[in-house]
């Protein structure tokens, strides 16, 4: 086989690693690496529902930079003070965009402004039914009360132009905010929950919460105000909830993860290399060819994505596992005298190794998962740098030195296992466990599919949301209801549509209660009713009640009914609506046009029955958003272990052209024993698959296939070769060893199964090195 | 006579210096407080917008546990209890009302517990106080000097004799507010109706 140029290739590979430093560097020096950490980013969008995903962007989006924080004290007036304290602080956090605490009274007064312009408009579904039930003394009494109270401040100037007080007394029907147990009190948000005073405080973020500068500063405020409470002595504790939380406490875990496990398998790594060869100089060409791997894979991914999720760096620092089969088969080929030869030696079994491994990654590439086609992006860049840094750098490199001879005896010894008595037949019986593998995956339905595998649980973090969910009888964070229309009216009539429904799931116990701005935004055909009642209302018996008490002249009082009738057709329209102070602080809910089509939200509150809640016509659709991803990942799941079946299959194939029918079997036959090893152990141990489970296997088939190539290029049952293997087997699984230690499920997961394959390859290896050098009557 | 009025003029000296001495805010707080706190009044609220004042009346009861209970009785009956941080009010029918959200309804709310309760040293960051008496009556005149404050009052007035009979106060925006209180001498049965309303657990009349 004719080899390139090696002085050329060496070139070329150095130019390609100038430019993939300077590449990085310049990322990093503008803080541009383009980590993502958001779990979301690895899913696409879900495909039924045209502008679904535009939408779930926006509203996920508008969401995740949102804090929700509660100051709770058996006072109220400590409460009021320490969550004053704490919006001082943070609001002076440069990576704060707003914090709103109190509701100040130029707001209030926005608020009412928008609720008086249209007040012959605006009718809450409490009044809908006194007016349509005739109540009308009962408004001018709510009306007279209040302009009596010790307390009517400003309201007594309102009778002029509403003397049954209709802006006020919408206002205070429709609430100002989302939360149901939540009153205004001087301005703060309030609730009693237990005897205790909640004061709520809403932290909108100036940066992603992924940040990990972001959360750093927002944590260190929000430490710092919690000591100086108990420093005073006050008495009040917080309760948080939003992405940020749960992103710094899974990049804290994983930190901790990365410098404990990190550090430790790369010592032992270290340690095993220097103990083989006895030099610096492999160590660093290991170090080379798998740093210029994860630089390559890391810069495709970054060029083509725009970004790189930090659960594919994990899965791309697997890398390590494959990438260094090439550099130990090259390091450990024996005491060939030139580069030229030792690099002759090994060339056809890295490049079908590097193939066959490509053609098993390539498969993740024709999946519409982003998640998955970045990890094969990377993974497959990332071997062929590897590779390319073997044949390129190695070549010019002098190695020196011997390998150690008691690992060579050790080796040979091994491998001599592979010609004992019950070698062959042991792997004859292997051979079965394909079978049980699939039973276990068809008949044990104990698929992990859940999204939340992904992140570290914390069982602090989860008890307070569960708690401000109580205080607040907030909405539901991942179950809504998406409505759209074909117009901005058209959205509402849809909305308006969609609440008849909830109205009945409300009655039948379904759900407690929901969210609509259509009280604050009714169509044109609602207001127009609206305004049929209130005239109903002026034109009452109920309405001389403000003569009869004085409050207002008779002229004064006509005055009044002029108002009303001038305001006939003096609709509130979305566009004003969206300007105005009620329409701002909605604005989360309203998603606005995409892609020609009006999107909104309507959260639901308290949902008992979930089984039953469902789409709703064709404009409404019900959205679980945890279901809905944890479906996603179960299909995925099952198309990735498809795939994997086909990649394999699509390997034998290949490596039949090059070794025949016979011997790429059996080379094919240590990873799906490996495989199917893992599937049954994994089943017995009641450790449950998950996606990160059926990706390991990849991995494995990739390494268990290079192991036999190696022996069959070879021709013989080399030591040096089960020398190279040895030292694979053993980084791998330190390296995943480790992995399997990780408090997060996917990422334990991964490392167990690929520590389950990775022994089974290694321990199949004399007897597929002995197979595969024997003639065919042996076998 | 010369030692008559003698006598005469040291009992007046002496007179005189014990009413200067009384007319202390201090003085008169203490008085008010230690007095029976439950009144029947009368409130005219004249507002500038309005061709008609607005006429008002009912009690006003100090408990003992420091709230307010300030019930209107004509021209519609409604009531607000005033504790400490909480305001509570109730419709005509005694129900609970959803939580006040008028702009410094705590700031005002806090404004008529202190003053009926005579905590007039409490007020003192927040306005000038003036203080006049005249044999047995006393009147005092608070000016805003705090925003808040100022921003709702041009001053406040309070008069009376063993205890509180007149509240006057100015608004910023021109309306003028004039409450006439007269303590009631037997207040157990009226109070023990106003007791209901301290403790009305939500949506229920006391």
């Amino acid at each position: 086989m004719r080899l390139p140029s090696i002085r050329a290739a060496c070139v070329l590979w150095c130019l390609v690693a100038l430019l993939l430093l300077t590449y990085i560097a310049t990322l990093r020096v503008n803080r541009d690496l383009g980590i993502e950490t958001n779990i979301l980013r690895l899913l696409p969008g879900p495909e039924n529902f045209p502008g679904l995903e535009q939408a779930f962007d926006a509203y996920t989006q508008a969401t995740l930079r949102d804090l929700v924080l509660l100051v709770g004290n058996s006072s109220l007036q400590a409460a009021k003070q320490d969550a004053s304290g704490l919006a001082s602080r943070l609001s002076a956090n440069q990576r704060v965009e707003r914090v709103r605490l109190r509701v100040s009274p130029e707001e209030q007064f926005a608020l009412g402004e928008y609720g008086f312009t249209h007040r012959h408009h605006l009718l809450s579904a409490q009044d809908r039914r006194l007016l349509e039930a005739g109540e009308y003394q009962r408004f001018a009494d709510d009306a007279l009360s209040q302009i009596f109270s010790p307390l009517s401040g400003g309201l007594v100037r309102l009778l002029p132009d509403d003397p049954f007080l209709l802006s006020y007394r919408f206002a205070r029907q429709a609430g100002q905010n989302d939360f149901d147990q939540v009153d205004l009190d001087d301005g703060y948000l309030v609730s009693e929950f237990e005897g205790a005073s909640y004061v709520l405080l809403t932290v909108q973020l100036a940066a992603s919460p992924f940040d990990s500068e972001v959360q750093e500063a927002l944590l260190a405020d929000i430490q710092a105000q919690e000591s100086r409470w108990a420093e005073e002595g006050t008495g009040s504790e917080l309760l948080r909830t939003g992405a940020l939380f749960y992103a710094a406490d899974a990049y804290r875990e994983a930190r901790w993860e990365i410098s404990t496990f990190g550090g430790a398998s790369l010592l032992l790594v270290i340690s095993l290399i220097v103990l083989v060869f006895r030099r610096l100089t492999q160590l660093l060409l290991v170090v080379t060819a798998i740093g210029f791997g994860i630089a390559s894979g890391f810069s495709a991914v970054r060029l083509l994505f725009g970004e790189v999720h930090l659960l594919t760096l994990v899965f791309g620092a697997s890398l390590i596992g494959v990438a260094v089969d090439y550099a130990f088969h090259y390091l450990t080929a024996g005491e060939e005298e030139s580069a030229s030869s030792r690099l002759r030696g090994v060339f056809s079994a890295i490049s079908l190794g590097l193939v066959s491994s490509a053609i098993g990654y390539s498969a993740l590439l024709t999946t519409p998962f982003p998640g998955l086609q970045q990890m094969a992006l990377f993974c497959i860049t990332g071997l062929v740098g590897a590779y390319l840094t073997v044949i390129a750098l190695f070549p010019v490199v002098r190695v020196g030195g011997s390998l150690s001879q008691p690992l060579l005896r050790l080796c040979s010894a091994y491998l001599r296992l592979g010609a004992s008595s019950v070698a062959i037949p042991l792997w004859r019986a292997a051979l079965i466990l394909p079978l049980p593998a699939v039973l276990f995956t068809l008949l044990i339905e104990d698929a992990n599919d859940d999204i939340r595998q992904f992140q570290p649980r914390s069982v602090v973090l989860e008890s307070q949301e569960a708690k401000i969910q109580a205080v607040l009888d907030a909405p539901a964070a991942n179950q809504f209801y998406l409505v759209r229309g074909d117009s901005a009216q058209g959205l509402i009539e849809a909305l308006e549509r969609t609440e008849v429904a909830l109205d009945a799931q409300r009655q039948a116990g379904v759900i407690r209660d929901y969210v609509s701005l259509t009280g604050w935004l009714p169509s044109i055909a609602r207001q127009q009713d609206n305004y049929r009642l209130y005239r109903a209302l002026y034109d009452s018996s109920a309405a001389r009640a403000f003569v009869d008490a004085g409050v207002l002249s008779e002229a004064e009082f006509a005055r009044a009914r002029q108002t009303l009738a001038g305001d006939d057709g003096a609709y509130a329209r979305p566009a004003s609506w969206q300007e105005s102070a009620v329409g701002e602080s909605y604005a989360h809910l309203w998603l606005g046009e995409i892609d020609g089509r009006f999107y909104a939200i309507v959260p639901l509150r308290g949902i008992v029955e979930l089984a039953r809640l469902d789409d709703i016509g064709e404009d409404a659709i019900f959205v679980d958003q945890i279901a809905t991803i944890n479906d996603l990942l179960g299909s995925y799941r099952y198309t990735a272990s498809l795939l994997l079946l086909v990649a394999t299959a699509l390997i034998f194939l290949l490596l039949a052209m090059r070794l025949g029918l016979r011997r790429s079997a059996i080379v094919v036959s240590s990873p799906l024993i490996a495989v199917s090893t893992t599937i049954v152990l994994l089943g017995l141990m009641g450790q449950s698959m998950n996606l990160f489970s059926v990706l390991a296997m990849f991995l494995v088939i990739g390494i268990g296939m290079d192991y036999g190539i190696f022996f069959a290029e070879r021709g013989r049952p080399s030591p040096y070769t089960q020398l190279a293997i040895l030292l694979s087997a053993l980084t791998t699984g330190f390296s995943f060893g480790m992995l399997a230690m990780s408090s997060t499920l996917a990422i334990h997961s991964f490392g167990i199964a690929m520590l389950i394959g990775i022994v089974t390859v290694l321990l199949l290896s004399p007897v597929i090195a002995r197979m595969l050098t024997a003639r065919e009557k042996g076998i | 006579m010369k030692m008559l009025e003698r006598c005469f003029v040291v009992f007046t000296l002496l007179h005189a210096s014990y009413a200067v001495a009384d007319c202390e805010p201090e003085t008169i707080g203490a008085q008010i407080a230690a007095s029976d706190a439950l009144y029947r009044f009368e409130q005219l609220k004249t507002v500038e917008y309005l061709s008609n004042p607005l006429r008002s009346s009912g009690l006003i009861w100090l408990a003992p546990g420091g709230e307010l209970v300030w019930q209107v009785q004509a021209p519609v009956r409604s009531t607000t209890v005033i504790s400490g941080d909480r305001i509570t009010e109730f419709n005509r029918r005694d129900e609970r009302q959803p939580g006040i959200d008028i702009a410094l309804a705590h700031e005002i709310s806090g404004l008529f517990l202190k003053l009926l309760a005579g905590d007039f040293a409490a007020l003192e960051d927040s306005f000038d106080q003036s203080l006049d008496c005249s044999e047995n009556r006393w009147q005092l005149r608070l000016t805003p000097v705090q925003s808040d404050m100022a921003a709702l009052f041009d001053y406040l007035l309070l008069a009376g004799a063993e205890s509180i009979e007149r509240i006057e106060y100015g608004e910023r925006r021109g309306d003028l507010t004039e409450i006439d209180m007269r303590r009631i001498a037997d207040p157990a049965a009226l109070t023990a109706d106003l007791d209901g309303f301290l403790n009305a657990p939500d949506n229920a009349p006391p």
